[in-house]
Order: C-alpha cells, then structure tokens, then sequence
C-alpha cells in the first residue's frame, strides 16, 4: 500500500518493467539502472514512449551513478533493503539539495512507520507500506515531534533559524 | 549551563511521548522485537544479561545539583540504589523495568535530561575534558560546541540509520584529557595567528577489534563551519561506510581501506558544495554566542586564601592532606582548585556510585561548587570549581559516604567495562579482575610510590574498558570457556595516544594481579627517577624487560 506525507492511501498507477517486456506504450514504468542499461535504450526514446519515467536505485547506487537521468525523471524510488539502512536518506538528501531533483521520491523496501518522519524531512514523498499498519500510529509518527535543530528541505524552519529569526 | 528554552524542552517531552507510543505497541506485540530494538537504543534502552539497562545522557559530562538529584531518585525508585558512571561520561542503571522507563523518562526531562542517542548506530552523547572552563591550560571553553553539536545531532533526519555508532569527542585545552585521538571524530581547538578560533579535524580512532589512533583531515577548520564539515563527513560516511559487515563498519575502516588522502578529497567535496549551497556558517556563528552565555565562569569569590589555614588543616590531619596531594587540580584561578571524587574505593565496582553519595555530591556542589558537577571518562566525578578554603569542609563530607579514596591516576584507579556480571556482548568478567588488582596494591604508600599508571579492563573485544590505551591493558577473552586475560603494555588516550603492545599468552583470573606484579617491580627496578611514570620508563626502556618479567616464573 502506498501512502503520502500525510499518511493517506494513494493510489500506485507505476508499473515495473516485466522480463522480456517492451510494450510500454504509454504506460508509467519504473526502470532500475539494470535495466537501462541492458535496454540500451535512448533516452528521448523511451522517454517519448513512456508517459512516465521511473527510477528504481539500490541503496548502493548513489547520485552520482545515475546522473544522467535525474532530470528525465518523474519518480524516484529509493530502496531499504533492511530498515536500518540508512543510506537512502542521503541520498534523497542529495537529490533535493544538490541535483535540484523536483519529482516524486518514495520509499522502497522495508520501511518503518516510526521512521517516515525523517524521511520525509529528507525529501521523500511517498512510502510503500508492506505490513498492515495503523493509521493513527502513523499520524502520530509523522506529527509527535514538532520541531527540528536541522534544517530540511520543505520550508520547515529549524530551532536555530527559529531562534535567530529576528536577529 | 546550558538552560533548556522552550524548543529543547518540547524535543524532549515530545520524544518522550513518542516512546512511549512505541512501548505500548511493543508491550502490546504490535511491534516485533527486532524492528522495536532500534527504537528502544535510540532511547538508551538496552537489553542485558539480566535485565534492561538505561543509559542517560549526560552532555559532555556536566550536570547540576538538581539533575544529579533526580538520578537519585530515579535509582532508589526504580533501580536498585545506586548507578554507574559509564567511560563516555554518561550513567546508566542496569534493573530498570521497561515499562517504567516512560515515568523516568519524564523524571529525567523535569530536570533537563534525557536518554536520546546514547545508543543505537547514531551520533552519541559528545563527551569533552572534565575540566573545561576551569583548566589553566585552555585555549577556549569546548562546551559551547558540545551543546552546539548536541543539539545539531539530536534526531537528526539524515544521520539516524549510520553504519555504525558514531562518537565525536572535542578538546578546548593543549593537553587532551578527551580521548579525541579515540573517536570517530575528535575536535581539537586551536587559535591562528589571527587569534580566530577554530578545529583541528581528527577523524577514524577507535577502539573495539580494531584500534586506530585518529588521522588529521584538516588542520585548521573556521569555527563557523564546525556544523556544514561535520555534515560533510557524515555523508560520506552514510553513503559509503561499509554495511556488509558490523565489525568493519565503524568510520576508522572507511578512512583505513579509502586512504586518508581519497577520504579527505571525498568530504573537502562534499563540504565545498554544502558550504556553496546550504551553509550554516551564519547561523551558527548567531548561535555560538547564545550559548557562550551559558557558560560564563562562575563569579568565583576570589579572597585571598588562606593559605597558613589549608597548610594547618594538612598538616593536621594526614589523610586530608593525602587526598589534597593526589585529587586536586591546578584551576585557571590560583584561589580554587578542581576536585576529582574516585569512584573506585578498594574493593569497589569501578563507577558505581550510591543515590546516597549521589545526594552528598549534588549538596556539596551546591554549597561549595557553583552547582557544577562533571562526570569523567575514567568513571570519576570532578567538582570542577571550588575555593581552596573550602577544601577540608567538602573532603570532610566526602568522607562521611566514603568519597575520599586518594587514589586519582593511580593504579586504583581502573577503567573497566562491566564486563560479564551485566552485559551480554562480554565473553569474561571484568569488574572482578578490577577488585582483586585494587585490593593486591591497596597500600596507598605504594599507589603513591608508583605514581600515575593507568590500567583499563575490557571484559571483550568490544574494548569499553579501553584497554588499548592503558599503560596497562588487561583483556579477557575466552578460551573453551575459560576465562583468560591478555596483557598488553604501553597504551595512551592523551595528546600523545598510542595503542599498547599484547606481551604475550594470557592468564587466568587468578593469576593477573600476580603478572601485574611482576610489572611494577621491574618498573621500580629500572625507572631512573621516582618523577619518571611507568609509561615514561616504558617508552624509554621499550617493553623486552617488562615482557621478561611477566613470563618470568614459569621458567
């Protein structure tokens, strides 16, 4: 089930890449690096195909892998092979910050609820939910500390820029 | 000290209600074990051998009278008595019951205190020298960043979820009695010519399976962009320590495998573009003003000593005078001195203090010490500031809950983990091995003979117990469930940080004070002077005699 920042259901119309499969004719279809690269595709190509351009990155893939296509992009999905790798955050934190990335990032793999709160703080949008969870855990979650010392991505200020606002 | 305002407060109380969520659905089996345990050591609760263990923190080992009060409390309440103080300047209590670490979470944040991030593979409690702002040899009071870097870390959205804990420990003085050269990062402070503050970089020491001494990556680093090059570091970190295997995770094998020179590149990179694109240089330098108001000096009553008094009083009374000779420090103002109260009485559990001793403490620094108590990395208290009138009163005190044990530096004076009585990662104990050396070279005129010597225990690899750099290293490790002990010699946490040298086969429990023994007599043997340390004479001598010696009876 795939839920936004504000913990509701959305729907998922992206589809992945089915072995063999090259009929993505309008359809919205989420590519790994693998993939691409095995198609050989050009990218006006399938970009003129397709009508929407997914990414699928492995937590091992950072930025700087896939270059090329962040500005081709409509989505992003960064995978957590395990919860507790932590490296997507950086990496959406990158795709934000420095790679000016606008599209979608979702959240991929095993993904807590308990942990949404800083992914979305890192720019992530969406978040793939495999267990079955409660939303008011969740609402929760996303609200129960309402402030940062850091600062993020979403125009939320942090407790420095709080404090020194006026100064 | 720092003093919460409204932003801190409410992080604290809103965690608390967090946990407490977490807790329920976990009591409730909503939540597995494996996927609550990250959420449980993000708020210092760990399972042990017998029980859970809290770990508070204590923010670079200061605390006032009412916070110390409220440990207190927390351990006659829901503990067992008493507490210990850990080897990065936090307390832990080892009988907690889960469910009511919320009620003590709430006790804690009363006084403004809390357990955040003293576990888990996130950034750490930073821990500091025990005397900043009272030591003559400070270049500039480290605190204001530690509280800078406290707050920069907590539940920081990015660096949450590391390879790997993360420790960052800062010295403000020209001796380092932080450790820096033993963390993931240390920050030393220096002055350019300019007379502008900012930070050496060290980066990569460690302890654990295996030990590094800290490499710099950048000399002199502008104070203000202490947060956009920690962040930097911390990326490059995230996205490329290694995940594959949690003993090589640690940033010291990141440095060691990439090459300092690469790894340097990597971050001075990193941090170029943040520093382009999103510094916090302008609002940190806004912010280090702030909180340098916290932690002006006292306004010490500077009268003239009395010195004929002090000098009557020690020679009066012999202990008194002892305990001045071995547990006071020099302070930025000759008026005062600064006290470090050992916790390691002969016999003792190294770091354990009563809620009794507790109380005695946050009173006399009440009375005496500008409401300043510190908690060390070699599991001591320190009243950093007080007048040297003062002195027979506060030891008078002291001695009434067995406070004044005049053994600081001394061979007494041991670092240990708590090793296998409580902790489930240890293969052999450790506390043990610590009494029986405490009890076989209890004769005071001997400690003092044999000066400053330092033995740390770890109880296993993990190495809490500092062993790598004790002058005196002792490790146990366990062999077809025997319990045996490796020695190793020559070890140093201080600006000139050196992991010791294993001498050899290991002994039993039995045997260790024995070996030890046999060490310190081969020191008085050879030593030129009685003003050289053992580890002078170590370093001079080189460790062949010592390593004859130790194996000497069995042949």
């Amino acid at each position: 089930m795939l839920i936004n920042r504000n913990a509701e259901t959305v729907q998922n119309d992206w589809k992945t890449l089915k072995s063999g499969e090259m009929s993505f004719q309008g359809m919205k279809i989420v590519f790994t690096l693998k993939e691409l690269n095995e198609l050989g595709a050009h990218p006006e190509s399938l970009l003129q195909k397709t009508a929407g351009f997914g990414l699928h990155i492995l937590s091992d893939q950072t930025p700087f892998d896939f270059v090329q296509w962040i500005e081709k992009a409509d989505l992003i999905c960064l995978e957590f092979p395990k919860f507790s790798d932590g490296r997507a955050y950086s990496t959406a934190r990158l795709l934000r910050g420095r790679f000016g990335f606008e599209g979608e990032i979702r959240a991929v793999g095993h993904v807590l609820p308990d942990q949404i709160a800083f992914m979305v703080k890192c720019g992530f949008d969406t978040f793939e939910m495999h267990r079955g969870f409660d939303r008011q855990v969740l609402k929760h979650a996303l609200s129960v500390i309402r402030h940062a010392y850091q600062g993020d991505l979403n125009e939320t200020l942090s407790i420095l820029q709080k404090r020194h606002a006026s100064a | 000290m720092y003093k919460y305002d409204e932003f801190d407060a409410a992080i604290v109380r809103d965690r608390i209600d967090q946990f407490r969520g977490q807790i329920r659905r976990r009591l409730a089996g909503e939540i597995s074990e494996d996927d609550f345990k990250p959420l449980r050591l993000m708020n210092g609760v760990y399972l042990q051998l017998h029980s859970y263990m809290l770990r508070i923190a204590i923010p670079y080992g200061q605390m006032n009278s009412e916070q110390l009060e409220c440990l207190a409390h927390i351990a006659d309440t829901y503990d067992k008595g008493y507490g210990h103080i850990t080897t990065r300047q936090n307390i832990q209590f080892n009988w907690p019951r889960l469910v009511d670490i919320p009620e003590i979470l709430e006790c804690l944040a009363n006084v403004e205190m809390h357990a955040i991030q003293t576990s888990g593979n996130c950034i750490r409690n930073v821990t500091t020298d025990q005397f900043a702002g009272a030591a003559a040899d400070e270049i500039e009071d480290p605190r204001p960043w530690c509280e800078l870097i406290r707050q920069w870390s907590t539940l920081h959205p990015e660096f949450s979820y590391l390879p790997r804990k993360f420790k960052i420990a800062v010295s403000g003085s020209r001796g380092d009695r932080a450790a820096i050269r033993l963390h993931d990062i240390g920050l030393q402070i220096r002055k350019n010519d300019q007379g502008e503050i900012g930070f050496e970089v060290i980066v990569g020491g460690g302890q654990g399976r295996t030990p590094k001494i800290g490499k710099t990556v950048r000399d002199f680093l502008p104070a203000e962009n202490l947060l956009d090059y920690l962040e930097a570091i911390m990326r490059v970190y995230n996205l490329h320590g290694r995940r594959d295997n949690k003993y090589k995770a640690r940033i010291k094998i990141l440095v060691s495998e990439s090459g300092l020179e690469a790894f340097r590149q990597d971050v001075e990179k990193e941090w170029q573009q943040t520093h382009t694109t999103s510094s916090n240089a302008d609002l940190v330098s806004k912010e280090i003003g702030r909180l340098r108001a916290f932690f002006s000096s006292p306004l010490l009553d500077i009268d003239v000593v009395e010195n004929d008094d002090l000098k009557m009083r020690r020679a009066e009374y012999p202990e008194f005078d002892l305990w001045c000779e071995n547990n006071l420090r020099d302070h930025k103002l000759s008026s005062h001195a600064s006290i470090t109260i050992s916790l390691k009485p002969v016999g003792g559990v190294p770091g354990d203090i009563s809620s009794e001793q507790m109380r005695k403490v946050a009173s006399l620094a009440r009375v005496y010490g500008y409401n300043d108590v510190r908690a060390t990395h070699e599991q001591n208290l320190v009243l950093p500031h007080v007048s040297r009138k003062d002195l027979f009163n506060v030891w008078r005190e002291l001695k009434t809950v067995g406070l004044d044990t005049p053994n600081i530096g001394f061979i007494s004076d041991i670092i240990a983990c708590p090793g296998l009585d409580y902790c489930n990662l240890a293969n052999t104990r450790s506390i043990p091995i610590a009494q029986a050396i405490a009890n076989k070279f209890s004769d005071l005129a001997l400690q003092q003979e044999l000066g400053e010597l330092k033995i740390k225990i770890s109880g296993c690899i993990n190495a809490c117990g500092h062993h790598h750099v004790g002058h005196i290293g002792i490790l146990g490790v366990d062999r077809k469930g025997e319990e045996f002990y490796q020695i190793s010699l020559g070890g140093s946490a201080d600006e000139n940080a050196e992991i010791g040298s294993i001498t050899g086969p290991g002994f039993s429990a039995d045997e260790v004070p024995d070996a030890i023994g046999r060490i310190i007599q081969t020191y008085l043997d050879v030593r030129e002077s009685k003003s050289e340390r053992f580890i002078d004479t170590l370093n001079r001598t080189g460790p062949e005699i010592f390593h004859e010696a130790i194996y000497a009876y069995q042949s």
